[in-house]
């Protein structure tokens, strides 16, 4: 009894049942009257009957076949109520089925491997111990790792990592480098050679990495001196060398002008006359001609088929006096822009003489350069043999 | 006393235009094409066989013939019948 009343729980069960009695009809009008809802009866034959209905009637339905001397058979059952009640029976497996799934969301909280991709030069294992003396080691709680603080700690500590990308995938921390690439350092050509000056100067400062300074600090030097020689090693033991280095000077460029006081231009002032002529052989016939009254003209010419013109504009003559400053801007300006970037402009002289109908403007920019050149040992040889 | 009483209601209900089916406890069915009627306010199954069905309500037993019977719903005041029928029959006792 204590069991049939435990059913009346379950609404969303339904149980399958043939009954069988000598009238069935009476059952389920008795069924219909204790207020059980019944569905699908089918007839299989005079004595019995399959109906469906809900399992927490069960208990009015075994009342009613006790009454009328029915017999009950359960052929089926359906719903989430007979899961239920089985689970209910398996208590155990339900909790170990919770028990794993949240077993394994705690678990799924922590990482469990550190994925390494690294380029050529830097091992992973390198970058593993990297990440492990920056406190991260695998079991470790997701939430703990700031994978942004990660990458800027390893970008920091390692100079050879250019850019690094750390994320947490699944129970993964996966951590990307690219690294720093140095470009190779190429010494293109090891003959030995000497290096001469390429330009007039006097030396400012020498500066030599390999070979033997020959001149001073102070020294005047032409285009084509040997500046430094390219041998090392004392005396008796001597090899020759590339040589390289700097040798600063102080160069000079020149500029002369002469420009004259005034400029003279010509100013159409609109005025003008025209002539009309005929040319026959070398004559010239006139039909329309005029006496000319300006001063100063212009004479165009034009030929028209047949008809020659003569065109007189007036002109009058203006001086202008010239604004020395601004050729004296623009000569230095012709200098500069011929210069190149590593040259150092030191000062800017100028110098402007007035003659009678003249200027002559001299301007001079001293600067300092760099003035070697390379130079062949065997043709500087050649040079000294030929100087004496 | 109780004929009195029914023919009163009746009488009412048919004055007043209310629906008379409700006053009078009257079976209301509807019959979709062949294979399928609806009886409200019925009064229970008094045979279920193979060839017949034949439930009770107050204006007497109404029958059903046919093959394939089956009751799909049965509860409160409701009966839901399928089947192929072929006639339905009003076998009042008047």
């Amino acid at each position: 009894m204590r069991a049939m009343n435990n059913f009346k729980k379950y609404k969303k069960g339904i149980i399958t049942m043939e009954i069988q009695s000598l009238m069935p009809e009476k059952f389920i009008n008795l069924l219909w009257k204790n207020g059980v809802v019944a569905k699908n009866i089918r007839k299989i034959n005079i004595t019995t009957v399959v109906l469906d209905v809900r399992l927490s009637d069960y208990g009015e339905i075994t009342k009613v076949a006790k009454r009328t001397n029915t017999k009950v058979k359960i052929i089926g059952r359906s719903g989430v109520s007979f899961l239920l009640i089985k689970l209910k029976s398996r208590s155990t497996l339900l909790i170990g089925v919770v028990l794993f799934g949240s077993l394994i969301y705690y678990l799924s909280t922590f990482v469990w491997n550190i994925e390494i991709n690294t380029e050529n030069y830097i091992s992973p294992y390198e970058l593993r111990n990297q990440i492990k003396s920056l406190g991260i080691t695998p079991g470790l709680k997701k939430k703990d790792i700031d994978v942004y603080a990660l990458e800027s700690e390893i970008t920091k500590s390692n100079d050879e990592i250019m850019w690094v990308k750390a994320r947490i995938d699944g129970v993964k921390l996966k951590v990307d480098i690219i690294e720093r690439q140095t470009p190779p350092i190429i010494i293109s050509n090891q003959t030995p050679c000497n290096l001469i000056a390429k330009k007039d100067g006097i030396v400012a400062r020498v500066f030599t990495t390999e070979g033997t300074a020959i001149v001073l600090s102070g020294d005047t030097v032409q285009k084509g001196d040997l500046l430094v020689k390219g041998e090392q090693g004392k005396e008796g033991s001597v090899y020759p060398v590339r040589a390289e280095g700097e040798v600063i000077a102080k160069t000079f460029y020149e500029a002369t002008k002469e420009i004259p006081l005034n400029n003279l231009s010509r100013v159409k002032t609109g005025n003008s006359i025209s002539n009309l002529y005929i040319k026959l052989g070398n004559k010239k016939i006139y039909l329309k001609n005029s006496i000319i009254p300006y001063s100063n003209y212009d004479k165009i010419e034009s030929n028209n088929k047949f008809i020659y013109k003569e065109i007189y504009n007036e002109i009058e003559e203006k001086n202008i006096p010239v604004d020395q400053v601004k050729v004296v801007k623009e000569m230095f300006s012709n200098i500069l822009r011929n210069l190149d970037k590593s040259v150092k402009i030191v000062d800017k002289i100028e110098n402007v003489k007035k003659e009678k109908d003249k200027y002559l403007i001299k301007v001079l920019v001293v600067a300092e350069e760099d003035i070697t050149a390379e130079g062949n040992i065997a043709s500087e040889q050649n040079n000294e043999i030929k100087k004496k | 006393m109780d004929n009195k009483f029914y023919k009163a209601k009746e009488i009412i209900a048919s004055k007043l235009e209310l629906p008379r089916d409700i006053l009078l406890d009257l079976p209301k069915i509807t019959i979709l094409a062949n294979n399928e009627i609806n009886i409200e306010n019925h009064k229970g199954v008094v045979i279920f066989e193979e060839e017949e069905i034949k439930i009770n309500s107050n204006v007497g037993p109404i029958s059903i013939y046919g093959k394939n019977f089956k009751i799909l719903f049965i509860g409160g005041n409701t009966i839901t019948l399928s089947g192929n029928f072929k006639s339905v029959v009003y076998e009042s006792h008047e």
